[in-house]
């Protein structure tokens, strides 16, 4: 039942390669004043704000974007609190009475829709096509319902959806199962490493849309054009920093998946997509199994893919166990066959691109090796990192500067962790 | 288990004229009018249409023609968009028993065509327009007839062509759309549903439901429309969203009653992938492109593709209001006004007082029953009809695995709501009971449970299959099948040879049979797979044949050695190789292609030989190998070296003198030559000068003798008459030659009796 990783052979001379390179193309960033890329060393799990009783406003702001850009944006956020993107993480019990104040902050009504979620009810506001609205500037309603299933699910904007979406009203609703905050859902078969716990929403952005918004000037929306794509609001290589890094201050959350090899359980990485385009995502090299999807758990025979499409709208939940099942031994020699079509990884065919590196320098899992000089590597101890994005490939930029965008890396920790 | 036969894009063509009419007349049901304002999740209405029970499309046809036949028309026609937009639009339309002409079309899609699984059915096709037309029904098996041929299917002609097209209906939902230009003319608008019922009413897949709506979702840009003869499908870019042919608020919102199912089916005839979405209830995904799924799935948002269908049920137990469902991908504007395009609303009316209490009491979940007399016991109650009406007067309807349903009749005495059921007639395993409870306003409550049918029959056990072991073949043989199939007879089997790939044709002897034959078309390698069916589903297994061409007598490869070099006087040792086929006969021969001297074989027919030579040299010498094909040769040059120049010297000088009767004597001595290590030297020539003295006179006289060494020894031999010589020869040597240089100065002889040089034997008489 449990998803083994396979195929982590393939590629993984292209991996090393591709990583070095995106590390290379990370850096126009460091060129113009931005903090120094670095491993993680705090936080990437998944943040919650816990219910079942919720404080939100619907606010304006800027999300910072790796190519300097900076683009203007409207979010939920805790009220009181500043504006960020995605909306808080709200983490609630199996069968709580969830409320949720919504105080809205913008020019315009807002609303707030549930998907998912059954018997929804409001109070106060006035009425709207999908929900009930918070009038604008000030204006105040609020919704409650039972969560009456256990999963991972959207609230978003109920209101001018083709425009409030894509402006960025939007987060995640976690419904914790009865069975435990470490199930994914009451089902024994979806029991995760609670320290393992991820989150990646997902975003379509259009500047010039949200400048004519920020600006008030007309907009078509049929001539939307999509420049930036974010997980959990940034886009790569931003994805890879630390929870609330103090230089993003409005994108708090990060998209590093960490597992370790060999561990008793699997993490668990919950897909939500907020935008408005369907999004290919695969993990390079690996499979992960799909559990649920839309806030169900799927049926006995779960899905162990590659490549999940994650709908606008959808959300996915996957357990994901990193075995080590091709021999990256931790060893000198560990026993890997070589494999001429992909050779191993040495000084002699690998590119160093702007001198950075995540590679450790050795091809083995949990080993370190040397560099040529001037080279930095942010490799801790040997672990792996494979890179994980959207396979819409024109997504995984910054307007159009690549790497970046829908994009962000799944480092695997040797057995035992780090020291 | 039915095997659904592959469901190709059909092709088909005909050539019949219209006439028959479609009947599209929205049946007036029992759903009661829904309530207005009873609206979303959480709001009341604002801008939202009064709901149009024309959403739910009933049959267009009755349901028992079993050979149904549609006339179509491809015509052209305008349709106004929600915001006044008006669009050219070509489409397909019913013409009534009319003529096809132009301008026929005012609404998209097509009729929405509504047949039974396994009915045969014809669809003719006149077209109007001024370009050809055809239609695909992906999903179906078409077969065609009349019309012109086309790119994927036979086509009316243009102005006024027709065309046929036959199937055997395989139920689900399925897009009809045009295979001509299909890229201009299916966002033209050649598109319509048709919708395959399994015969079962209130039934889909085995799935039971309650009301039926068609979403067909398609787009439409205006500039496509408004030139479509000439227009650059790299600006193709839709800024229109229609489900069923209309935007919101155009579309119809889906009427149903609280706690009915109600089965969605999805067709995309649009070029995008929209994700679909329901707020405020979950869509279970049932079925996609006509196919049940194994595992359905719930789903707020799913995605259907360009092209493709889904199959969904919403429950709406414990649902009421009205549920929104639209274009996740926010396609939810007319050009760029807000609210449009792909949104429309599930309206549940209201339920008008409290719903039934429901509960099967018998037989139990899980429950192993027997015979033909199992009571069926349900126990509800509803809190306002015992109250009014009194106990007794809930409608109790009841079915096995969600076949129909019959009534279930209140008992007095038990106070439940009572039927038996006849398990003998079902197959023996799991089964589900479910019972529906009806109160006066219409509010339903849905029980099952599961049941276990025991009657002793015999399980029916898949058949095993065995193709047999992997063979190979040389054309233009067959190759004998073996195959086994084994099974309990319990339903009937059916076995079937098929190649499941392979580079050409197949012709089996007779491929129902287990052991049979199969010739092949052109060699290669070719899985054959076969296949065993009975009741409980297919099981196969492959072999495979490799085919091999019919042998050709090939020439032989010949491989002469790889060159080499060798020191005279030794020979070389010949190490050829030759391969053939065996197809003639052959034979092998080496000789000297060019060389200073001559070279002499062991065995010049062997491959494998030596060859010596009598000079130093480049000696070419070839292997010629020779069947019925000819002959093919290699070569080898073999470089003969001088023997290498050593320093020699005599180490041993030994006295070896015989009687040879009477005076006579040989004076012998036995020389042995040395190289500068003291191994010993083969091949030596050694000159040695023997001196006797004539008793006569005293003269000396000289005889100058020569011995080759072998094994690093030689012997020189003078004869001698002791009657005129003296008793006693001298031995000097003069000199040791080729290939060696001769240095006296190193000469001793180990036994001291001469000095290595010279040595004097006597008469051993």
């Amino acid at each position: 039942m449990m998803a083994i990783s396979r195929y982590k052979l393939i590629g993984m001379g292209l991996l090393l390669g591709a990583v070095a390179l995106i590390i290379g193309w990370a850096f126009p960033g460091v060129a113009i004043g931005r903090p120094n890329l670095q491993a993680a060393t705090g936080s990437t799990t998944m943040e919650c704000t816990n219910g079942p009783s919720f404080d939100l406003q619907a606010t304006q702001g800027y999300i910072d974007t790796p190519d300097g850009n900076s683009v203007y944006m409207w979010g939920f956020a805790l009220d009181p609190g500043s504006f960020q993107m995605p909306g808080p993480v709200l983490c609630v019990d199996e069968g709580d009475m969830v409320t949720i104040n919504l105080t809205n902050n913008l020019n315009e009504p807002v609303s707030i829709v549930f998907p998912g979620q059954m018997g929804v009810t409001a109070t106060g506001g006035s009425a709207g096509l999908l929900a009930t609205e918070a009038a604008a500037s000030g204006g105040t309603v609020s919704y409650s319902f039972t969560a009456s299933e256990p999963g991972t699910y959207l609230y978003e904007s109920g209101t001018n959806t083709h425009k409030q979406v894509q402006m960025g009203l939007a987060g995640v609703i976690v419904v914790r199962p009865a069975m435990g905050d470490n199930y994914a859902y009451n089902d024994s078969a979806t029991q995760f490493d609670p320290n393992r716990e991820y989150l990646l929403v997902f975003h379509d952005i259009d500047p010039v849309l949200h400048q004519a918004v920020e600006f008030g000037l007309p907009y078509e929306i049929t001539t939307r054009h999509d420049r930036y794509w974010t997980i959990n609001g940034r886009g790569a290589v931003d994805t890879l920093l630390d929870n609330n890094v103090v230089w993003l201050p409005h994108q708090p959350y990060s998209s590093l998946v960490r597992v370790e090899a060999g561990a008793a359980l699997p993490a668990l990485i919950r897909y939500a997509n907020a935008g408005t385009v369907n999004h290919p995502f695969h993990p390079h090299g690996n499979t992960m199994q799909v559990v649920g999807r839309d806030g169900r758990a799927l049926e006995a025979a779960a899905l162990e893919n590659f490549t999940t499409t994650i709908g606008a709208g959808q959300t996915n939940d996957l357990l994901f166990r990193w075995d080590n099942v091709e021999g990256w031994t931790p060893g000198p020699n560990g026993n890997l066959p070589d494999n001429p079509k992909f050779p191993f990884p040495n000084l002699g065919n690998l590119v160093f691109k702007d001198d950075v590196t995540f590679y450790s320098g050795n091809p083995y899992l949990g080993q370190q090796g040397s560099f040529p000089p001037g080279v930095t590597s942010f490799n801790e101890c040997g672990e792996f990192y494979f890179p994980w994005h959207s396979h819409a490939l024109n997504e995984i930029q910054n307007f159009d500067e690549g790497f970046g965008g829908m994009l962000t890396l799944v480092r695997v920790d040797p057995p035992g962790g780090c020291p | 288990m039915r095997t659904r036969m592959t469901k190709l894009i059909g092709l088909g063509v005909v050539l019949v004229a219209m006439a028959l009419l479609l009947v599209n007349t929205p049946v007036q049901a029992h759903w009661p009018t829904p309530a207005t304002d009873q609206l979303s999740q959480n709001a009341p209405a604002h801008p939202q249409p009064p709901p149009v029970e024309a959403a739910i499309q009933q049959p267009a046809l009755p349901a028992a023609q079993a050979s149904p036949t549609f006339d179509l028309c491809a015509s052209d026609g305008e349709i106004t968009l929600p915001d006044s937009t008006t669009v050219t639009v070509w489409g397909f339309v019913d013409t009534d028993g009319g003529s096809c002409t132009t301008g026929l079309v005012n609404s998209l899609p097509g009729p929405e065509l509504h047949v039974n699984d396994g009915d045969t059915v014809t669809i003719n096709l006149t077209n109007a327009l001024a370009e050809n037309v055809s239609i695909l029904i992906p999903g179906q098996n078409v077969t065609e007839s009349g019309g012109v041929a086309g790119l994927f299917a036979a086509e009316a002609a243009a102005n006024g062509g027709t065309v046929s097209y036959n199937f055997t209906a395989q139920e689900g939902a399925y897009l009809y759309e045009s295979g001509t230009n299909p890229s201009i003319q299916i966002p033209m608008g050649l598109y319509g549903a048709l919708i395959v019922d399994s015969g079962v009413t209130g039934q889909a897949y085995g799935n039971a439901f309650d009301q039926e709506a068609v979403l067909l979702l398609s787009e439409i840009d205006p500039n496509l429309n408004a030139n479509p003869g000439n227009f650059n499908l790299l600006n193709y870019h839709p800024t229109y969203w229609l489900i069923n042919g209309a935007a919101y608020p155009d579309v119809p919102a889906i009427v149903a009653n609280p706690g009915e199912r109600v089965l969605l089916r999805y067709l995309n005839a649009g070029f995008d992938h929209p994700s679909m979405t329901l707020l405020g209830g979950y869509q279970r995904v049932i079925a996609k492109e006509g196919f049940k799924l194994n595992h359905s799935f719930d789903a707020v948002a799913e995605t259907i593709p360009a092209g493709a269908t889904a199959d969904m049920i919403v429950n709406t137990a414990g649902l009421q209001g009205n549920l929104a469902l639209y274009n996740r991908n926010m396609y939810v504007t007319n050009g760029d006004a807000y609210p449009g395009g792909m949104l429309t609303f599930l309206n549940l009316s209201a339920p008008t007082g409290m719903p039934p209490m429901a509960d099967m009491v018998a037989p139990v979940n899980d429950a192993i029953i027997t015979g033909n007399m199992v009571l069926v016991q349900i126990d509800a109650s509803d809190v306002e009809d015992d109250a009014n009406l009194g106990a007794g007067n809930l409608s109790v309807n009841w079915d096995v695995d969600g076949g129909t349903p019959q009534m279930a009749v209140y008992n007095g005495v038990s106070g439940y709501y009572e039927a038996t059921l006849d398990t003998t007639a079902l197959n023996d395993g799991a089964h589900i009971i479910n019972a529906s409870v009806t109160d006066s306003d219409n509010n339903i409550v849905y029980v099952s449970n599961n049941v276990n049918v025991d009657n002793g029959a015999p399980v029916d056990n898949p058949p095993t299959v065995n193709a047999g072991v992997d063979q190979s073949i040389i054309l233009p043989d067959a190759a004998t099948l073996d195959g086994t199939v084994t099974d309990d007879g319990l339903s009937t089997l059916i076995t079937a040879w098929s190649m499941t790939s392979g580079p050409g044709i197949v012709t089996f002897g007779d491929a129902s049979l287990v052991d049979t034959t199969a010739s092949f078309s052109v060699d290669g390698v070719y899985v054959l797979r076969l296949t065993a069916t009975d009741d409980t589903g297919p099981v196969f297994d492959e072999v495979t044949v490799t085919v091999n061409p019919v042998p050709v007598d090939q020439p032989p490869t010949v491989n002469a050695g790889v060159d080499q070099t060798v020191l005279l006087p030794d020979s070389a040792t010949l190490d050829g190789t030759v391969t053939d086929d065996g197809l003639s006969p052959l034979t092998t021969q080496w000789s000297m292609t060019s060389g200073p001297g001559t070279a002499t074989f062991g065995d010049a027919s062997l491959v494998d030989t030596t060859a010596s030579f009598s000079v130093n040299g480049d000696y070419v010498l070839r292997l010629t190998a020779t069947d019925d094909t000819g002959s093919v040769f290699d070569e080898v040059t073999v470089t003969v070296n001088p023997a290498p120049e050593i320093t020699t010297h005599i180490g041993d000088l030994d006295d070896a003198s015989t009687p040879a009767g009477g005076p006579n004597w040989n004076a012998q001595v036995v020389i042995t030559v040395h190289a500068v290590d003291e191994s010993l030297v083969n091949g030596a020539t050694v000159t040695v000068n023997a001196t006797r003295i004539r008793k006569s006179n005293g003269s000396q006289p000289v005889s100058t003798l020569t011995c080759v060494t072998a094994a690093g020894q030689c012997t020189v031999t003078q004869s001698v008459n002791s009657n005129q010589f003296e008793n006693n020869v001298t031995f000097t040597v003069i000199d040791v030659v080729s290939p060696t240089t001769y240095d006296s100065g190193y000469n001793h002889d180990p036994d001291g009796d001469s000095d290595g040089t010279t040595i004097v034997v006597a008469n051993p008489g």
